[in-house]
């Protein structure tokens, strides 16, 4: 492009340039001077009885008028040249007449006069072309430097003293490769044979500036040819690519990394051209989701929505619908079946681009393969079954601990039900019935069935398998709720159960029986550590507390035989266990309970002796009200 | 059925729970007896040195003292009150411990009403019984502590089997002086008749062969009591 706009303005300006430019004696001085320098020379060398030296001598002054006179010179220096032969040395000397001998001599010497000024003319005519060219070539921002065809520089324009940082008179001369470190692509010689096949060669290289700074250029060669066609030189431009080249290698880093992306995500992305209704792109990790071949062409639209499960399909056609004509961004879940039999859950999004005008041209989207989320979901949904079950388990088991005690918390008020019934007859029975005590009677035989009914219903609702209902409650209540169930238990024990409630309670968010599970869960546990203690009181304090950063903290502790400080998390474990018969699922299925309702369940040591279970709950907060007002 | 007679007798209850108590206490008193409620052992202790009631209707599993606890030291602070135990899971060796430190009556809760009422009758007779022998035998002793030392020895001479005479010479003094003291004796005591007067010694402990006796009869009464 570069050498096709020099020859252009060679030819405009060449002879514009010679029509300006004034005449220009000096030449036709050196002409006359290199002549009679020629003459001089040959006349002592005539003197050395040596005659025919003048003639080389004087055919060089005329080349060398030639040379850097042009034509006007040369034409000079032969006529003046011829004279001086004629006149000193072609026998008879110094005569005008002109002998026939002497003519073959001059047509000779003219022939080769002419021939060598020719030569001389077209060299010096070339030089000017190439310096004409050259200083075209400053103007250009590109690098162009000229080398001969051993890669010395004969040429080297502002724009390579710009850039590499060189100037033309350090660069001339020296051999390219050395001065600018060449790193080439393929073998010099591979280079070299191109060129002079085709007379051009393009190709990248990489140069070191005066600076040090490696570049990446993209470098034009063209083979300057003289007339006859032999290469003289070679024009070579270069383009600085670093930053091209920066730029392509960051797009195809960042291109690799989405594509990685986009496996490591399962994650496809897709364009949809909506005029053509067809797919205009999608991506590698979008065909292999689907199962396609990513090297074989695009596959159509209908190709893909052929693979939807039939169930779904119409769905996934309605909300690509909904995209393209409301213009609002969809999104769907659904099925696939590839030909290889396997089934594969799929989510897509999917938004509308607009033209100008505001109309949907293209939709583009994305494709998530969910099959395993969805897979893990259906695992953890079991998972969460199966930890349901195993609290209820818990709670079942823990009931049966109990039997006993809950027993004989619903013998008392029946006790109480069955003496009252029977005085009540005794005081009717009378000649004067006693109506007041029967009537107080009465009263205390509803008050202890409800109160036998109370704790029946607590049992109930304990060991039912029940859903996890969040509501609002008080910590302080589940524990008085609990507390009936163990009471006689802990007598039987000779524990002494004390609560310390913090008056101001604030609300917790949580499910009733799952916290009273807790709560019994962390009182039996307590009772039980104390069970071997003799020499003092078995004590079993519950207090709750606000905590700061809206938590609700409830500590249960004992005065048993403590853990060892490296048991302390330990206990936490599933079958895990220091009592005998125990399944080692209390203390980690209540600690599971406190992490699904946002709290936190540890073991501490007392300073003395007994250990401090601590358990927090996040405060009931009022948005939750809403929620469940709405939900109702 | 309770009498007109033990209608004054106090039945004590001693159960910490409300529901209890008030049913026992109702039902106590439509049966004729006068009830007196207690939470605690402790409590009961502080109320009873001053009246003591004729029958204590005692909880087992009691917070503190229990039922047992209780029963121990009545009979250390000398505290005779018939106990009926009441329980809700009564095992059966509890049962056999209360019943050999003297428990009238081991029921379950709920208790049967004939049950109770029988039991507490039981008891209230038996610590009428007792309430009376105690009565009779500290009359016997005030007798014998206002005779004086040489009546006392002139007793223990005559009940053993000793003749006047016999008894003069040991003491060395006149028969007769032995015979004017034999009749303050005899009406000091009380007794008509000499066989009288070695039943009353026989009671007051006095003549070593039949108080043995008497001992080892009383041993083998409260072990059938027991079986």
């Amino acid at each position: 492009m570069n050498t096709s706009g020099i020859a252009a303005n060679r030819s405009a300006a060449h002879p514009l340039a010679r029509a300006l430019r004034p005449i220009n004696l000096r030449p036709y001085g050196l002409a006359v001077l290199s002549v009679a320098v020629a003459l001089g020379l040959g006349l002592f060398l005539q003197q050395l009885h040596f005659r025919d030296g003048a003639v080389p001598l004087l055919l060089f002054a005329v080349a060398l008028a030639s040379c850097f006179g042009g034509r006007g010179p040369a034409v000079l220096a032969a006529i003046l040249s011829m004279g001086a032969l004629y006149w000193y040395f072609v026998e008879p000397v110094r005569t005008i007449g002109i002998y026939p001998s002497e003519i073959p001599y001059f047509i000779i010497y003219a022939a080769f006069a002419s021939l060598l000024s020719w030569f001389g003319t077209n060299r010096r005519r070339a030089e000017a072309v190439l310096r004409e060219q050259a200083s075209l070539l400053d103007l250009t921002h590109n690098t162009v430097l000229v080398t001969d065809m051993e890669g010395v520089i004969k040429f080297w324009n502002r724009g390579a003293e710009e850039w590499y940082g060189w100037t033309a008179e350090q660069a001339m001369g020296r051999v390219v490769d050395d001065l600018l470190k060449t790193v080439h692509p393929a073998p010099v010689e591979q280079m070299k044979r191109e060129l002079t096949r085709k007379g051009r060669w393009e190709g990248e290289f990489v140069h070191t500036r005066k600076d040090g700074v490696r570049i990446v250029v993209a470098s034009r060669w063209s083979l300057e040819r003289d007339g006859c066609g032999d290469p003289v030189a070679i024009l070579e431009t270069n383009n600085d690519i670093t930053e091209r080249k920066q730029a392509e290698e960051a797009l195809k880093r960042s291109e690799a990394y989405l594509a990685e992306a986009q496996r490591l995500s399962h994650t496809g992305s897709w364009a949809f051209d909506v005029a053509n209704n067809a797919y205009i792109y999608l991506s590698d990790e979008c065909l292999r989701i689907f199962g396609l071949d990513p090297k074989t062409a695009l596959p159509t639209r209908e190709a893909i929505f052929r693979l939807i499960h039939p169930d779904d399909s119409d769905r996934v056609n309605h909300d690509f619908r909904k995209s393209v004509y409301e213009k609002v961004d969809t999104s769907s879940e659904f099925r696939i079946a590839l030909p290889t039999g396997t089934m594969k859950h799929i989510q897509t999004t999917r938004h509308p681009v607009l033209n100008d005008a505001g109309e949907v041209f293209e939709v583009v989207g994305t494709v998530v393969d969910i099959t395993e989320r969805k897979r893990a979901e259906e695992e953890r949904e079991r998972l969460r079954q199966f930890e349901s079950d195993l609290a209820h388990l818990n709670r079942v088991t823990m009931m049966g601990e109990l039997a006993a005690s809950i027993a004989h918390e619903v013998n008392q008020p029946l006790s109480g039900v069955v003496s009252n019934a029977s005085a009540g007859l005794r005081w009717l029975a009378g000649e004067t019935p006693n109506l007041e005590e029967a009537r107080e009677g009465l009263r205390r035989i509803v008050r202890d069935g409800k109160r036998a009914g109370e704790v029946i219903a607590r049992i109930r609702a304990l060991t039912r398998r029940t859903v996890a209902a969040t509501e609002k409650l008080d910590a302080n209540e589940i524990i008085d709720e609990v507390l009936p169930l163990v009471g006689d238990e802990a007598k039987k024990k000779s524990v002494k159960i004390q609560t310390r409630f913090a008056a101001d309670l604030a609300p917790i968010a949580g499910d009733r029986v799952q916290l009273q599970q807790v709560v019994l869960n962390l009182v039996i546990n307590a009772m039980e550590a104390m069970s071997s203690i003799n020499q003092r009181e078995r004590e079993l304090v519950i207090t709750t507390s606000n905590m700061e950063s809206y938590q609700v903290q409830v500590t249960v502790e004992d005065s048993g035989i403590g853990i060892d400080p490296e048991k302390l998390e330990k206990i936490f474990d599933s079958f895990y266990t220091t009592k005998p018969g125990g399944m080692g699922m209390g203390l980690s299925i209540s600690r599971s309970i406190l992490q699904a309702h946002g709290g936190r369940l540890w073991a501490a040591r007392k300073d003395r002796c007994g250990t401090m279970f601590h358990f927090t709950l996040p405060r009931y907060k009022e948005e939750g009200v809403n929620a469940d007002a709405a939900r109702l | 059925m309770p009498t007109r007679r033990d209608s004054d007798a106090i039945i004590a209850i001693v159960d910490d729970d409300l529901s209890v108590c008030e049913g026992l206490d109702t039902l106590i008193r439509s049966a004729g007896w006068r009830a007196e409620s207690f939470a605690s052992a402790q409590e009961f202790l502080a109320r009873a040195a001053a009246e003591p009631p004729s029958c204590l209707i005692l909880d087992l599993q009691l917070p503190g003292l229990s039922g047992l606890d209780l029963q121990k030291r009545l009979a250390e602070i000398g505290l005779a009150i018939p106990i009926v135990f009441l329980t809700g899971h009564g095992s059966i060796p509890t049962s056999v411990q209360a019943m050999k430190a003297g428990a009238t009556e081991f029921l379950t809760k709920p208790v049967d009403e004939e049950d109770l009422l029988r039991a507490i009758h039981e008891a209230v007779e038996r610590d009428q019984r007792f309430r009376k022998q105690n009565a009779e035998m500290r009359e016997l002793q005030n007798r014998f502590e206002s005779l004086t030392p040489r009546e006392q020895e002139i007793m223990r001479q005559v009940v053993s089997g000793s003749l006047n005479k016999q008894i003069a010479t040991e003491l060395n003094i006149s028969e007769f002086t032995v015979k004017i003291h034999r009749g303050h004796v005899m009406r000091k005591m009380h007794a008509g008749s000499l066989a009288d007067l070695v039943r009353m010694a026989e009671r007051l402990g006095i003549g070593a062969r039949k108080t043995a006796r008497a001992s080892r009869e009383q041993g083998s009464k409260s072990s059938t009591k027991v079986l």
